[in-house]
């Protein structure tokens, strides 16, 4: 018999299937299945949602197979789908604020209503040139440039996200080198992988990403990890290399070390893309400008990362040190590797050290290569939609403050402490699929600022559950999840391109059926809606006459002056730009809108790898020129560069070559970070005072099975519901802690209680505790999961705020008969409260690490008491502000020209006045 | 025929817990019960610490011992050799879970029947991977047909060293492992610990072994799903109960035939083993997740388990104690002569049939072997003396030569009974290591005390020691009737409990 994955794609809008629920009696269920994308992370897996054709119920989701991506495949986190749309604790109406903010009194509203109120506002702080006082703040996008696209029509430098908190120290380093802020690795042919991050159970991006790690350790490949602590990706590295946290940059020089002494190097690749020539002239201006000077300078510059040093520095053993590089030097362009949160997010200078690990892709020669490291610019394809508005015509200092000219994404995780600075205020506060008061560190300074009117006029959350942050929200507004809404997107899962389709799948299976669907709240169960829509729907309201110059975005392409339809917003784009997704939709017979409904995806290009290496055709360089520098410039752009006297596309840096030596860091203030550099973390383990119970606090890694803010799920929860402090076994004994035992944990800004969790597991000196637990809520029956958080009570006193746990999960009646069934009742600790703000001064990153002294808790002390001093919290964000280099840069503007933004204002807007 | 099976290459497993989720999804199983899951070990110390995963699932045993103990066939074996489960026979016994040695059947909330993996039978049959294979991120997980030489699964298991759980119940898994620690696979290898790494632990098997001070390497558990012990004290109670109605029946019966007669053999004997069997009936049906469901056990029945034949002596057993009744209600003595012989063996066979269902479950070693059979007559026969005394004596209705001989045997059955125990639970070396953990939690663990003083010493030691020394002692002897009951009570509350004590999984 031959076994199929999944049903066969012909057989989807009618496919029957034995139920397993009555089996062994052959009860055929009829079924269509409509394909999406899951939202419950940024891996864009395809999804299949089978949807009951008697019931119009979901009665489960699988990998969509034709997903070049997932290939078919999810994580657990995929396959719970279903149990967050029935979860009894969703919020299925639009809540409208009654009584005082965070109060907790609600009432239901029309969705009508609702937007009326909101449109009124935006449309009144447009016209009275109050464009500033509005911010969309963005936790997971989940989809590609819908929704900045609708803040750019309204004329906003207004988007504001939450990189600062997860990615912007590897995006930096990643950027400094190839001017693209992600790797996108091909681990699959990769001979040697090495990793910084845990991507075999969380990040970006788990599921396809841990498909093809495991493929090429299965082909031979050597997989080395490099993290204090014993993760499931450590539990399958062959080298596990658990280096003290924050000490990673000299471990990976010293890598680079002993493959420049062992020679070990692609020089012809080197010689080739990187630009060695700036380097030498800058630092080394007695050496001859060629590349064995470089080379030599090299071996100069980095001389003193000995494996016996890094040893010394790390912890590790030097013999594994030596065998860890020698297997990277093997891999010779075969060099997978990725750094994404882990050491980058966790410690201050995090993006030197994903410039260090860089320096080892560039030295094997594997960027761009296959089994190297690609860049997620050539693997990721965003089509443009039928208009693009023009770019916002002023800077918002509350997104893009001065102190940080080369901050990677917006200083989200520092704005209640702008605020509270009076550096401006809000009007409409927009929080989408975002948390930050739980989320974020130093919640209570959140909730101080989402509580007052005075500087939050209006906050409207869009979520699609119950959150910490929707509680101090004026309007609650339910938005949709993995199958209940439209949204495009794609992401550099592997050497290749491909564009993912979510839909609302009830409301394609009401259309399939015959029965028109207006708005896809009349499909979705209670009045869940979905941005995509909502947005069309609020911006109308907003510019009803299109004076405002608004509406003209969301008029039809295909009706003149109409509305735009949200199915016409994706037919557009899937008509005219995604290249080669007509002609195949051509091929079945089908519109490439329809196409997209009964696949879910296109794969838009395979196999890309070394895009830069292309070389340019005779068209592109009519009328092009060469600077001294061979940068191939056409209309006043840099569109290549020349190598060894051919034009190629080259890189997106100011010299269109890898970026060894940054101009622009040395001409931005930071000289002495020039070059990727070994310098030691903020929380260093030889300045911690162990005897005193000083240790290092990782508090940044995530768990395979939760999803961030989104994760209450039954299934999910009973496997994973705790996030005990991990800390090692000699440690442990030290303090007389045992395993299950209550130990007081201090911060600079105050202290929480919670259980220890004995483990040979981890470092000596580093505790570990998950970022992905401790939900609270402050209601018995509302305000969050009640199979995944505590009840709590929130005392304030000054600046004094104190959190008591009153009980923990507990069985609850609804109509799912399981959540009677809940047995676990302590869900973790909200350890983030506890940590002040600290940004990394040039990208930005909040640097996760914590300097903590523990004790066992006292009789008075209970699991999960929290207790913080915000006046403290706002003396340690000084502090760090201090630190920073503030703009302008050398020719007088906010922020490098080159360097991204989601949202780029125009060029006049650079300018400081 | 395919006969179907996984190999499950553990060297790609990443522990994601992908597929106990799918499983929940596709059979819509509720919280607290699992039909395959992924436990999780640690081992070694810093920095030589290792995290292993073991995905598990239903072994589809060829050698099923879960098909065998199904007293009513809702559990079967499907010619494509899956091994399925048909909930609308099933009567909720949960025998099934005491003979299954990898803790794979459950009794589902919703339905109250038991419910396990079958290899997602309703895809199969539609050609269709199960959803624990389609969902796996890195294809850990193949499945196939054991018996196409050409299939990958084939392939895996001729080609790669594979091992299996638990080989020594020869219960012939179908499940191989490509790469599995001992640590992991076996569990009565890693220490329990009271917390795990992500959660609590609840339901943790008293006889799990403990973590051990001092070797923070030693393989330890960070996850495992918990599991419902299947039998509780609704079986003590039935083993006590049927214990004094079968030695009351028995020793009546001996007694008659011996000569001896009046009201204590006649209709004492016969009503006390009439109310205590309808109460171990009771007991048996109440114990059930589907009570109303009893009597398929009569008419869908399967022969192989000897919860059928169980339930085919007590009936029988109930029947003759009826009759002895009627017997002496209606004066029949021809009818009373005739049962006699047939009372004798009911009772035996009413008795030692225990000992074959609690060995039947497999998944128990404490219960395997022999000695359990002859202890459980032991312990009858002492019972029934018990009861005999206590509700004769202080009537008058024992004389002398009934006396001594009901005290002597109260005696040698219970010294039989405590010989039986300490040989076999304190001075025989365990074959496994799940019954040496099983064992010690008797010995020195939680039921020690229980053991020595109860079972052993006030309740076994002193009473025969009495019984025997002193067997016309009237007010002596009744007293150590009381505290044999008592101890063999102690010793049944314990076998059940220890022998459900070591983790399976």
């Amino acid at each position: 018999m031959e076994f199929k994955s999944h049903p066969d794609p012909s057989t989807w809008d009618d496919h029957v299937e034995f139920e397993s629920r009555s089996w062994p009696k052959k009860e055929r269920r009829r079924y269509w299945i409509v394909p999406s994308i899951c939202f419950n992370c940024e891996s864009a897996c395809g999804l299949i949602a089978y949807v009951d054709k008697e019931t119009l119920d979901v009665r489960k989701v699988e990998g969509n197979p034709l997903h070049p991506g997932s290939r078919g495949r999810t994580c657990a986190k995929g396959v719970v789908t279903p149990n967050q749309l029935e979860d009894p604790d969703r919020v299925l109406f639009p809540l409208k604020r009654v009584g005082e903010r965070g109060g907790g009194q609600w009432e239901r509203v029309s969705w009508d209503a609702a937007l009326d109120d909101i449109a009124a506002r935006l449309r009144a702080a447009i016209i009275e040139g109050r464009r500033h006082e509005v911010m969309y703040h963005v936790g997971r996008p989940g989809e590609d440039g819908y929704a900045t696209r609708v803040v750019q029509s309204w004329g906003l430098d207004g988007h504001n996200s939450h990189t600062n908190v997860c990615s912007s120290s590897a995006r930096v380093g990643h950027f400094l080198w190839t001017g693209a802020d992600r790797p996108s690795p091909d681990y699959a042919h990769a001979q040697t992988i090495l990793l910084l991050s845990s991507h075999l159970e969380s990040g970006h991006y788990f599921n396809p990403h841990a498909q093809r790690i495991i493929e090429g350790q299965a082909a031979g490949a050597t997989l080395i990890v490099v993290d204090p602590r014993l993760s499931n990706t450590s539990a399958k590295s062959n080298l596990w290399l658990p280096a003290y946290s924050g000490t990673e940059g000299a471990l990976l020089l010293a890598f680079a070390r002993i493959l420049l002494d062992e020679d070990m190097v692609d020089h012809e690749s080197v010689r080739r893309w990187v630009d060695w020539r700036t380097y030498l002239e800058r630092e080394r201006p007695e050496l001859p400008v060629t590349y064995e000077s470089f080379i030599a300078a090299l071996k100069d510059q980095y001389d003193a990362f000995t494996p016996e040093y890094a040893a010394e520095e790390t912890g590790l053993d030097p013999a594994t040190i030596i065998e860890a590089a020698r297997a990277i030097g093997r891999a010779r362009g075969r060099f997978s590797t990725h750094s994404w949160r882990a050491a980058a997010a966790g410690n201050l200078w995090g993006w030197q050290i994903t410039r260090c690990l860089y320096l080892l892709v560039v030295l094997t020669g594997s960027v761009g290569t296959k089994g190297g490291v690609n860049l997620h610019a050539s693997n990721k394809f965003v089509p443009k939609p039928h208009t693009t508005p023009p770019p916002p015509e002023y800077w918002n200092e509350l997104l893009f403050p001065r102190e940080f000219p080369l901050a990677f994404h917006e200083a989200s995780f520092l704005l209640p402490h702008f605020l509270k600075e009076g550096r401006g205020t809000l009007d409409v506060y927009f929080t989408r699929v975002y948390n930050p008061l739980w989320t974020n560190p130093d919640g209570f300074t959140w909730m101080e600022v989402l509580s007052d009117p005075s500087k939050i006029g209006l906050h409207v959350a869009l979520t699609p559950t119950w959150s910490e942050t929707a509680w101090f929200a004026d309007y609650i507004l339910p938005m949709g999840l993995g199958t209940e809404r439209h949204d495009t997107m794609s992401q550099e899962t592997h050497a290749a391109k491909w564009l993912g389709f979510r839909q609302p799948v009830l409301r394609v299976a009401r259309e399939k059926r015959g029965d028109p669907v207006e708005r896809t709240y009349d499909a979705n169960p209670g009045e869940v809606w979905e941005e995509s829509e909502m947005w069309i729907e609020l911006s109308w309201r907003i510019d009803p006459d299109g004076s405002l110059g608004i509406r003209q975005h969301f008029e039809s392409p295909y009706r003149q002056g109409e509305k735009i339809h949200v199915e016409e917003y994706y037919r557009w784009m899937f008509e005219h730009s995604v290249p080669g997704l007509p002609d195949a939709a051509r091929a079945k017979g089908q519109t490439p809108l329809d196409y997209m409904r009964a696949h879910g995806v296109f794969k838009v290009e395979d196999h890309v790898y070394a895009p830069h290496a292309r070389a340019l055709t005779d068209a592109e360089l009519v009328l092009s020129t060469v600077d001294a520098r061979d940068v191939v410039y056409k209309d006043g752009k840099a569109i290549g560069v020349m190598i060894d006297g051919v034009a190629r596309v080259g890189f997106n840096t100011p010299s269109r070559k890898l970026e060894f030596y940054s101009t622009t860091l040395v001409d931005w203030g930071w000289p002495e970070h020039a070059i990727p550099r070994y310098v030691p973390g903020h929380v260093h383990w030889r300045t911690l005072d162990r005897a005193q119970g000083e240790f290092d606090l990782l508090p940044n890694f995530r768990l395979p099975t939760l999803i961030h803010t989104r994760g209450a799920v039954k299934g999910l929860y009973e496997i994973s519901h705790n996030n005990p402090l991990w800390i090692a076994t000699g440690d442990a004994t030290k303090f007389g802690i045992a395993t299950g035992d209550l130990v007081k944990v201090h911060t600079r800004i105050g202290y929480f209680v919670t259980r220890a969790w004995v483990t040979e597991g981890i470092r000596p000196g580093i505790l570990g505790m998950s970022h992905h637990l401790g939900r609270w809520r402050l209601h018995e029956d509302q305000g969050g999961a009640r199979c995944a958080s505590s009840l709590v009570r929130i005392v304030k006193d000054g600046a004094t705020v104190r959190m008591t746990q009153v009980h923990g999960a507990q069985p609850f009646a609804s109509n799912d008969p399981d959540s009677g069934r809940v047995w676990w009742s302590e869900v973790g600790v909200h350890q983030n409260l506890t940590f002040p703000v600290q940004p990394d001064p040039v990208s930005g990153m909040h640097c996760w690490h914590q300097r903590v002294r523990i004790e066992k808790a006292g009789p008075t002390d209970n699991y999960g008491d929290i207790v913080v001093d915000t006046d403290k919290s706002h003396a340690v964000y000084k502090e760090w502000m201090a630190n920073t280099r503030p703009a302008p840069g050398p020719d007088g503007t906010r922020r490098p020209a080159w360097f991204d933004r989601p949202l780029r204002p125009t060029p006049e807007a650079y300018k400081i006045p | 025929m395919p006969n179907y099976g996984f190999a499950i290459d553990l060297r790609k497993c990443i522990g994601c817990h992908a597929c106990s989720i799918a499983c929940k999804a596709e059979h819509d199983v509720p919280i607290g019960v699992n039909r395959c899951w992924v436990k999780t070990v640690e081992k070694g110390t810093f920095p030589d610490t290792r995290r292993l995963f073991l995905p598990v699932l239903c072994n589809q045993c060829d050698n099923a011992p879960c098909v065998k103990i199904c007293p009513t066939n809702a559990l079967y074996k499907r010619r494509d050799g899956i091994v399925d489960l048909n909930g609308d026979s099933c009567i909720g016994c949960r025998s099934c879970m005491n003979a299954c040695p990898y803790d794979q059947l459950f009794i589902d909330p919703d339905t109250r029947t038991a419910e396990k993996c079958n290899f997602c039978a309703n895809r199969v049959e539609q050609e269709l991977l199960p959803a624990c294979v389609i969902v796996c991120p890195t294809q850990c997980r193949i499945f196939g047909d054991l018996n196409d030489p050409a299939s990958e699964v084939s392939r895996i298991v001729a080609r790669e060293s594979t091992t299996v759980r638990k080989p020594e119940k020869d219960t012939l898994p179908k499940i191989f492992y490509v790469g599995a620690d001992d640590a992991i696979l076996r569990p009565e290898v890693a220490a329990r610990p009271l917390m795990f790494r992500e959660g609590q632990v609840i339901l943790r098997p008293i006889g799990a072994p403990d973590p051990i001070p001092g070797d923070p390497g030693a393989p330890r558990v960070d996850y495992d799903v918990p599991h419902k012990q299947a039998w509780g004290h609704d079986l003590v109670a039935y083993l006590f109960a049927k214990g004094v109605a079968t030695g009351a029946l028995f020793l009546a019966a001996v007694l008659a035939l011996l000569g001896h007669g009046g009201s204590l053999v006649h209709v004492v004997a016969p009503i006390i083993s009439v109310v205590f069997g309808a109460l171990t009936a009771f007991v048996l049906v109440i114990d059930l997740e589907r009570p109303e469901r009893f009597y398929y056990i009569l008419t869908r029945s399967n022969w192989r388990s000897w919860l059928v034949w169980g339930a085919w002596f007590l009936t029988a057993h109930g029947v003759l104690s009826v009759l002895w009744v009627v017997a002496w209600l209606f004066g029949l003595d021809g009818l009373r002569r005739l049962i006699l012989v047939p009372s004798l063996v009911a009772s035996v066979l009413a008795t030692g049939y225990t000992g074959f269902l609690f060995a039947q479950g497999l998944a128990r070693d404490l219960w395997q072997g022999p000695s359990a059979t002859i202890d459980l007559l032991a312990q009858a026969a002492a019972a029934g003396a018990g009861i005999l005394l206590i509700a004769g004596v202080p009537f008058g209705l024992v004389d002398a030569a009934v006396l001594r001989l009901l005290s002597l045997v109260l005696g040698i059955s219970l010294s039989a009974h405590v010989v039986i125990l300490v040989v076999e639970h304190v001075l025989t070396p365990h074959a496994t290591r799940h019954h040496e953990l099983a064992a010690r939690t008797i010995v020195r663990g939680p039921f020690a005390t229980l053991f020595w003083g109860g079972a052993v010493l006030v309740g076994g030691i002193l009473p025969a020691a009495v019984s025997l020394a002193a067997p016309a002692a009237t007010t002596p002897i009744v007293a150590a009737a009381f505290l044999a009951l008592a101890g063999g009570l102690a010793w049944e509350y314990i076998w059940v409990e220890a022998g459900q004590s070591v983790p399976n999984s």
